[in-house]
C-alpha cells in the first residue's frame, strides 16, 4: 500500500485556559490515503473541529506527529504552516466565509495570490474552477448577490483552484437547505470521483454516507472507524 | 432624563473609547483657549475703553531697522517727532485730535532715596481720549499739556498699590521727579495698566515743544481721533500728502519719512490683523483635526452598535430617534471635554507664562478671563455638532440585513467615511505642521544668526543725567572717565565701556553720510548708516572682532583728528572692493559735527534688534566725540551671572552720582532673549500644539487601522487559513493605514504650500524652504506607519481557528 497522504500518530491536543486543562484530543492515530473520502462524526464537543484544525494546519498538536505528503508538519513555524496550508489544503467552511468586498473571481483567486503566481495563470485556474462548479457566469458578482448554495459553490471553487492535496470540509451543508445541501454534496462527490482527497466533518448521517470511510470521535478519542456499506 | 441616564450607561460601557474622545477634544479645547487668551490680550493690548474713531497714526520709513510698530505694506512703522506731529495737527482736516506719548524713565526721590521709575510722557488728552475715568482724583486738564503749566502726574494703579500700599490721600500729594516737584492729580484705574501700559508707573503731561525738539527724533507713539464722517483711508491719504510736503521742506531730516493712518490694533504691529487671523485659523485647524479624529471614533463605536440600532429600528424607532440618542452621547462627551479642556488650558497658560518669564510681554499679559472661558464653552457647545452629527446620521441608517447572517465583513460605506475622515485629519495636520515649522525655522534662523559679539558674562545698564544739571560735553567726558575707572576697579569686572546703543537692546540710530569727497547730492540720495558713539573699550568689552586696522585708542578720545571704525557691511557698501582704512566719512545729520572722520578699522557686523538678522552698515565714533546725557554702559565680568555685580555697580556709581540711580540693568543674554522672547515662546507653544495634533492624527490612524482589523478579524483569519503569510497580512493592514495618509498627505501638502506662500509676508517666513516640507512629510509618514504597525502586527497573530469560529 502506498504511503498515506496524511498520518497522525498519537496526537494529543490540550487547551490551557485560566489554569483549566481541556483535553480536546487524546491519542489520535489516523491515516488518510490519497483519493479517499473520509467523514468525521461525533457529538458536540467531541473534538471534530479541533481535529480538522490540526489537519488543516490551523493549529498544532500538543503531542504526537503529523505527516502531510511525506513532510512532518507538526512543529512548523507560523509562516511555514501558512505556506504548506496554501499549497496542500483546501478549506470549505460551514458559513462559506467569502470576503464581502471581493467579487466571485477575486474570492476564488485569493489563495493563488499568496503563491506569487502570475496573473495569467491565476486567471486560467480560477476560470477553470468556476466552470467546474457552474459559477463562471457570476464571476463579477459580489457574494451578497448570491444565494447560500451559490456562495458555497464559490467556496468549493476557491478550495480546489489551487489543486491542493486534500479538501477539508467543515459541515459544508450546515447553512444550506436540503436542496442546496444535496447540490453541494453532489459537487463534492464529483470532485472525489475526479481524484480529490476529501475529509469532511458532518453531523448529518445522510451526508456522512457519501464518504467511503467513517471516523467516529467521542470525548477526543477515535472510538470507531468503519467503511461505508456499498 | 432617562435618555441622559441611558447615554451615560452606554458611555460607561465604552469607557475606553469615551476616554479617548474626551482627552482628544479636551486637548484641542485647551489649545484653543490658550490661543484665545493670546488673541484677547492682543485685542486689549491698547487699553481703550472707547475705540470708536480712534486710529493709529505713524511715520513710515523704508528701512526695517526703524520699525517701532513692525512693518506694514513693506515699510517700517516708525515713531513720530514732535515737529512733525505739530505740523500734522495744524494741517489735518480729517483728524479731530492727536494723542501722543513716549516711554521714558525718571528718577523719583523720596526721603532722599532715588528710585528709577517708568513714565509715559503724554499729551494731556490721552486718558480722556482712551475713555477712562480716574479711580480717584481727576485726569489731566487741557491746560496742563501746555508749556509752563504746573507739573502734574497721574499714578498708575500698579504703582499706587506697590509704592503707596493702596492708601487713600495720595491725590494732591507732591512727588519729586527728576528733581522737580510734581502734584499727583489722580490715580488711574487698573484697566489702563495693561497691554502697552503694563509696568508704567506715572503718566506725565508733557507739552509738545516743536522749537526745542529735533525733527528726526522720532520716539512718539501717536493716535488720532477721526473727524465724524472721515475714514481711515481718507486720513491716511491726507497725512501722506502732508508728509510729502515735509519731505520737500526738510530734506535733511525727512528725506525718507512718510505717514500713514491704520486701524488702532496695528499699533502692535503692521501685520497684527494677519497674525490674529492666522492664530485663529490654527485654533480652528486644531479643533477640526480633533473633531475628525473623534468622528472616526464615533463612527467606529456606531458601527459596533449597528445591530443594536437595527433592532431598535425593527421595533419602531425612527431615524431621528437614533440621531437624537447619538447626539446626546456626543453632547455628554463634549461637556466633559470642555470642562477638562478649560482646566488644561488654564494650567497650560500658567506653565507657558512661567516658562516665558517676566521678559515676555506677550505671555505675561495673558489670562484665562471670562472672554476666554466663554470661548472654551462655546467651542464645547458647538463641538458635538462638528464631530457627532456626521457619524450619527451615518450610523442611524437602518439596515435590515444586519439582522441576518451575511458575508459582509465590514460596512463599506462606513469604512469609506472613516478613511476620508482620517485623510482629513492627516491633511489638516500637515497644513498645521508646515505652517508652524516655517515659523519655527524663522525663529531658529534669527536665534542662530551670528551676533557679531559675545554676550556671555556681560551686562548693560543705564544712567541718565538730568538736563537741568546743564552738563556740557567736557563735564560729561570727565564723568564718564570717573565712572569707568570706578567700575574697572571692581573685582570680577573685566572691562567697561560706554555706548549710545546697546546691541540688540536699542533701536539703531540712522544718519545720512557722505563718503570721501564724493558729491553729496540731496539728503534722499545720501547713503545712510547706523551710528554708535562707543567708548574706547567697546569692541574689547563686547568682543567684537576687529578684522582690519585697529579699534579706538586713548588718542582717539583726545583732541586729535576724529577717527571712525566701520563695519564690514559699511566697508562693502561704501568702498566696494577696497580697504576703507584711511578713507573718510562725514555725518550729515542734525546735531552731529560735519567733520570728516578718518576710518581706522573694520569690525565684524553686529546684529541689530528687530531686524530678523538683516544687517545694514554700521559706523562707530568715539563716545567722547559725541557725548550724551543718557549713558549706556556695557560691563564684561568674570562672574557666571553678571547681574550679581549690579549692587556693587550701583554703589560705586552712587559715590560719583548720588542723585541718579542706575536703571535697566540686564544681562546681555536677557536683552537677546527679549528681542525674540515672544516669538520664541510662541514658536515653542505652537510646536507643542503641532506635535499634539500629530499625536492626535497618529491616534486617529491607529484607531482606523485597529478598528478595521477588528472588523476584519474573520476575513484576516480566513486569509491566514487560505495560506497568507503573516507578512502578507501586515502589508495588507498597513495599506489600510497608509492609504488615507497618502491621500491626506498629498492634499494637505498642496494646501500647506499655498498657505505658506500666502502667509510668508505676515510671518516673514521662508515658504521656499524645502527642509520644512521634507521634514513634515517624513515625520507624518513615520508617525502614521508606526501607528499602523501595532495593529498590523496584532492582525498577523490572529488565530484563524478563533476568527472563523461560528
Amino acid at each position: 500500500m502506498s504511503q498515506p497522504l496524511i498520518k497522525l500518530e498519537t496526537v494529543k491536543k490540550v487547551f490551557l485556559t485560566d489554569e483549566v486543562e481541556t483535553h480536546a484530543l487524546d491519542n489520535i492515530n489516523i491515516e488518510i490515503h490519497r483519493g479517499e473520502y473520509v467523514s468525521i462524526a461525533g457529538p458536540s464537543g467531541c473534538g471534530k473541529s479541533t481535529l480538522l484544525s490540526i489537519l488543516g494546519l490551523l493549529d498544532t498538536p500538543t503531542e504526537g506527529t503529523y505527516t502531510l505528503n511525506d513532510q512532518a508538519v507538526a512543529k512548523l513555524s507560523l509562516a511555514q504552516r501558512a505556506r504548506v496550508r496554501n499549497r496542500e489544503v483546501g478549506f470549505i467552511f460551514q458559513s462559506f466565509n467569502l470576503i464581502g468586498d471581493l467579487n466571485v473571481f477575486e474570492n476564488v483567486e485569493l489563495p493563488l495570490t499568496y503563491r506569487g503566481m502570475r496573473a495569467a495563470e491565476r486567471k486560467q485556474r480560477v476560470t477553470a474552477a468556476l466552470e467546474r462548479v457552474g459559477m463562471a457566469h457570476r464571476a463579477k458578482h459580489l457574494p451578497s448577490q448570491l444565494s447560500g448554495g451559490q456562495q458555497q459553490r464559490v467556496a468549493v471553487a476557491r478550495a480546489v483552484c489551487g489543486e491542493p492535496s486534500i479538501l477539508l470540509a467543515d459541515e459544508p451543508t450546515g447553512n444550506l437547505d436540503s436542496k442546496n445541501g444535496e447540490a453541494v454534496m453532489d459537487l463534492l462527490k464529483e470532485l472525489h470521483m475526479s481524484g480529490a482527497t476529501i475529509c469532511m466533518v458532518t453531523h448529518d448521517a445522510r451526508y456522512a454516507s457519501h464518504a467511503a470511510r467513517h471516523i467516529h470521535l467521542f470525548d477526543g478519542r477515535v472510538v470507531e472507524e468503519s467503511l461505508a456499506v456499498v | 432624563m432617562s435618555g441622559l441616564r441611558q447615554a451615560l450607561r452606554t458611555l460607561r460601557r465604552q469607557s475606553g473609547s469615551a476616554a479617548v474622545v474626551v482627552v482628544t477634544l479636551a486637548v484641542s479645547i485647551a489649545a484653543t483657549t490658550i490661543i484665545a487668551s493670546l488673541i484677547e490680550f492682543l485685542f486689549h493690548a491698547i487699553p481703550v475703553a472707547d475705540p470708536s474713531r480712534l486710529a493709529m497714526v505713524s511715520s513710515t520709513d523704508p528701512r526695517p531697522s526703524q520699525a517701532q510698530s513692525g512693518m506694514s505694506g513693506g515699510v517700517a512703522l516708525s515713531g513720530t517727532s514732535v515737529p512733525d506731529l505739530v505740523d500734522w495737527s495744524a494741517r489735518s482736516r480729517t483728524i479731530d485730535e492727536f494723542i501722543a506719548f513716549r516711554y521714558d524713565s525718571a528718577t523719583l526721590r523720596e526721603n532722599g532715596v532715588p528710585e528709577r521709575v517708568r513714565v509715559v510722557r503724554t499729551t494731556a488728552n490721552l486718558p480722556t481720549a482712551f475713555g477712562f475715568q480716574p479711580a480717584s482724583g481727576r485726569l489731566f486738564r487741557a491746560e496742563e499739556g501746555l508749556a509752563g503749566a504746573p507739573r502734574v502726574v497721574l499714578v498708575s494703579d500698579g504703582f499706587w498699590r506697590r509704592h503707596f500700599d493702596a492708601r487713600a490721600g495720595v491725590v494732591g500729594s507732591s512727588l519729586i521727579l527728576d528733581g522737580a516737584p510734581h502734584t499727583v492729580a489722580g490715580v488711574l484705574p487698573p484697566a489702563l495698566s495693561r497691554g502697552i501700559f503694563t509696568d508704567v508707573d506715572f503718566f506725565v503731561a508733557t507739552p509738545l515743544d516743536a522749537a526745542r525738539a529735533a525733527r528726526d527724533d522720532r520716539r512718539l507713539f501717536v493716535f488720532g481721533r477721526l473727524q465724524p464722517g472721515a475714514t481711515i483711508d481718507q486720513a491716511s491719504a491726507e497725512l501722506s500728502s502732508i508728509a510729502a510736503d515735509l519731505r520737500r521742506r526738510y530734506p535733511a531730516t525727512n528725506a525718507q519719512t512718510g505717514a500713514v493712518v491704520r486701524p488702532l490694533l496695528e499699533q502692535l504691529g503692521g501685520n497684527i490683523a494677519a497674525i490674529v487671523g492666522i492664530m485663529a485659523f490654527i485654533a480652528a485647524l486644531i479643533v477640526a483635526t480633533a473633531c475628525a479624529n473623534v468622528s472616526n471614533v464615533m463612527l467606529a463605536l456606531g458601527a459596533a452598535r449597528h445591530r443594536e440600532l437595527s433592532i431598535r429600528s425593527a421595533l419602531g424607532a425612527g431615524r431621528l430617534e437614533h440621531v437624537r440618542r447619538l447626539m446626546l452621547e456626543a453632547a455628554v462627551l463634549a461637556a466633559a471635554a470642555g470642562a477638562l479642556g478649560i482646566l488644561l488650558g488654564a494650567s497650560g497658560l500658567d506653565a507657558i507664562k512661567r516658562f516665558a518669564g517676566p521678559e515676555s510681554r506677550l505671555f505675561g499679559g495673558t489670562s484665562m478671563n471670562l472672554w476666554v472661558l466663554a470661548t472654551g464653552v462655546l467651542v464645547s457647545f458647538v463641538l458635538p455638532f462638528a464631530f457627532g452629527l456626521l457619524p450619527a446620521v451615518n450610523v442611524s441608517k437602518p439596515d435590515a440585513t444586519e439582522l441576518k447572517d451575511g458575508t459582509r465583513t465590514i460596512h463599506p460605506g462606513s469604512r469609506r467615511l472613516r478613511t476620508a475622515l482620517t485623510a482629513l485629519q492627516v491633511g489638516l495636520t500637515v497644513v498645521l505642521m508646515v505652517q508652524i515649522a516655517i515659523m519655527g525655522r524663522r525663529v531658529l534662523t534669527i536665534g542662530t544668526a551670528p551676533l557679531g559679539f559675545d554676550p556671555s558674562r556681560t551686562l548693560a545698564f543705564t544712567l541718565e543725567l538730568p538736563e537741568s544739571r546743564g552738563l556740557d560735553a567736557e563735564r560729561l567726558r570727565t564723568f564718564e572717565r570717573q565712572v569707568v575707572a570706578q567700575l574697572e576697579a571692581l573685582p570680577q569686572v573685566d572691562s567697561v565701556s560706554l555706548t549710545s546703543r546697546v546691541p540688540m537692546g536699542d533701536r539703531e540710530q540712522i544718519v545720512p553720510v557722505t563718503i570721501d569727497n564724493r558729491p553729496a547730492g540731496t539728503p534722499a540720495e545720501m547713503p545712510a548708516t547706523a551710528i554708535v558713539a562707543a567708548g574706547l573699550e567697546f569692541f574689547s568689552t563686547l568682543r567684537v572682532p576687529v578684522d582690519e586696522g585697529r579699534a579706538f585708542t586713548p588718542a582717539d578720545a583726545g583732541g586729535g583728528p576724529p577717527a571712525v571704525v566701520v563695519s564690514r557691511e559699511a566697508a562693502r557698501r561704501f568702498w566696494p572692493g577696497q580697504s576703507p582704512v584711511g578713507r573718510t566719512l562725514t555725518v550729515r545729520a542734525e546735531g552731529w559735527p560735519a567733520t570728516p572722520l578718518r576710518v581706522v578699522g573694520v569690525v565684524r557686523d553686529v546684529r541689530p534688534a528687530d531686524a530678523d538678522g538683516r544687517v545694514g552698515p554700521q559706523v562707530y565714533v568715539p563716545w567722547s566725540w559725541h557725548p550724551e546725557r543718557r549713558l549706556r554702559f556695557v560691563v564684561r565680568t568674570t562672574a557666571a551671572d553678571p547681574l550679581q555685580l549690579v549692587p556693587a555697580i550701583r554703589a560705586r556709581v552712587a559715590t560719583i552720582e548720588p542723585d541718579e540711580p542706575i536703571f535697566d540693568a540686564f544681562s546681555m543674554k536677557q536683552i537677546l532673549y527679549q528681542d525674540v522672547a515672544s516669538e520664541y515662546v510662541l514658536s515653542i507653544v505652537f510646536t507643542a500644539i503641532a506635535l499634539i495634533a500629530l499625536a492626535v492624527a497618529a491616534v486617529g490612524v491607529y484607531g482606523l487601522v485597529a478598528h478595521n482589523v477588528t472588523q476584519r478579524t474573520r476575513e484576516i483569519g480566513l486569509r491566514l487559513a487560505l495560506g497568507a503569510a503573516p507578512a502578507a497580512v501586515i502589508r495588507m493592514v498597513l495599506s489600510d493605514g497608509t492609504r488615507p495618509v497618502l491621500y491626506g498627505g498629498v492634499v494637505g501638502l498642496a494646501a500647506a504650500v499655498a498657505l505658506a506662500f500666502a502667509t510668508a509676508a505676515t510671518f516673514l517666513g521662508n515658504a521656499r524652504d524645502p527642509i520644512v516640507y521634507v521634514a513634515v512629510v517624513l515625520v507624518v509618514a513615520f508617525a502614521a506607519l508606526a501607528a499602523s504597525y501595532v495593529p498590523a502586527r496584532r492582525a498577523s497573530h490572529i488565530d484563524p481557528v478563533d476568527a472563523l469560529r461560528d
